[in-house]
């Protein structure tokens, strides 16, 4: 009995000295983390957030409808359309105006280059009803001054229409197409007309 | 005189106590032993000691976050709103804790480390990262980060007495619609909580 009462008195004791140190201990627990503090003086405490962005290489190149992130499948017609008192007297035949934008971020010096095809997309060497033709050279091309176009088009693969000083551009301006016979007699078209496409190009090492 | 169970039980209390416990100490402690009879009493003096106290919380506790955004090629040059990756609270979420227990008016400040997020040639602004807040509208971050590298920019300068605060702040990226080049790009903000 008297042992017994020994061992409570001992644990009691021993708890209750524990319990004050472990008080103090938990005190200090949040004190741990983003802070310093100076004694005396103003206390700070400070917390860090980094950021990344990462972009991505991206080329775009708009001709007629679309916009400049957006693919369009839409391939704009140019149509020229001559009367009887045109014909074989260089008349500027108008067309139509398109919008034209092109940008790109990666190091390298980008250009637009054009190759002229038919429908498929094979070479097409002048614009052609089937049987008769008519030269390239006859569609005239205005621009704006920021995104330069040969004056006119030519039976062309891969010929160069303007290039881009390296790194990121981000450029747009408005091609006008015309139509001048140049005092020639072309033969009256069959079907749907002459015909033929160009194909646009924008390319950035 | 031979030591009693309870007068050794008395002598440890006092050894154990003695040890250094800021803020905790007893008062005092007799015994007596008078023939067979042995009375203990002991008096008990609490005395608590709150030491100054701050703590600021970004994101998760013992890491820095790091906060991503990622535009598809499509969204370049659009002005799309990026979500960011990455912060304790995913999509570029932050927890925001702010305490403090001085007497003094306390202040959250921020500076970005370099004058602009950087591939280490080539910049982008650091406005183009936007903030967003909820919780405390004491604590609410400025809608967008700005080109701090020179003096803190203040979100809350009237933190007074004691303070226990929380928010979230959530990060997003856009470009504004300017085209910048192809690289990845960082920065660093060092947030910092002080009271007088």
């Amino acid at each position: 009995m008297k042992l017994k009462t020994q061992t409570k008195t001992l644990a009691v004791a021993l708890g209750a000295a524990f319990a004050l140190q472990g008080l103090s201990t938990n005190a200090l627990a949040e004190s741990t983390g983003n802070i310093t503090n100076t004694t005396p003086g103003t206390t700070a405490a400070t917390a860090h957030v980094d950021f990344v962005v990462v972009i991505p290489k991206f080329l775009s190149l708009r001709v007629g409808t679309g916009s400049l992130a957006a693919a369009s499948a839409t391939i704009d017609s140019i149509t020229f359309t001559e009367v009887a008192t045109d014909v074989g007297s260089n008349n500027v035949i108008t067309g139509s105006a398109l919008t034209v934008a092109a940008a790109g971020n990666s190091s390298g010096a980008a250009k637009i280059t054009y190759t002229t095809t038919d429908a498929a997309g094979a070479a097409l060497a002048a614009l052609s009803d089937g049987t008769n033709t008519i030269p390239w050279s006859t569609i005239k091309v205005a621009n704006g001054g920021v995104i330069a176009h040969p004056a006119a088009l030519a039976n062309a693969a891969g010929t160069t229409v303007a290039t881009f000083a390296a790194g990121v551009f981000n450029s747009s301006d408005t091609w006008t197409y015309t139509f001048q016979d140049g005092g020639t007699v072309y033969a009256a078209s069959a079907g749907t007309g002459y015909l033929g496409r160009v194909a646009y190009s924008l390319t950035q090492p | 005189m031979k030591p009693t169970a309870r007068s050794i039980a008395a002598a440890l209390v006092l050894a154990l106590c003695a040890l250094p416990t800021p803020g905790w100490g007893f008062s005092t402690v007799s015994a007596t032993n008078v023939g067979n009879v042995a009375t203990l009493t002991a008096n008990l003096n609490f005395s608590l000691v709150v030491p100054r106290f701050l703590l600021l919380r970004v994101g998760s506790i013992g890491v820095i976050d790091s906060i991503s955004f990622n535009p598809t090629a499509a969204q370049v040059g659009t002005g799309a709103v990026i979500a960011g990756t990455g912060g304790d609270l995913g999509g570029g979420a932050v927890t925001v804790l702010a305490q403090g227990n001085s007497t003094g008016t306390g202040s959250l400040v921020y500076q970005t480390t370099t004058a602009a997020l950087t591939d280490g040639t080539q910049t982008i602004a650091w406005s183009t990262i936007q903030v967003a807040s909820a919780g405390s509208a004491t604590i609410a971050h400025p809608a967008a980060l700005s080109n701090a590298s020179a003096t803190p920019v203040t979100i809350s300068s009237g933190l007074a007495g004691v303070f226990n605060l929380s928010a979230t702040w959530t990060y997003s990226w856009s470009d504004g619609g300017t085209v910048n080049p192809a690289s990845s790009y960082s920065g660093r903000v060092a947030y910092s909580l002080s009271q007088p």
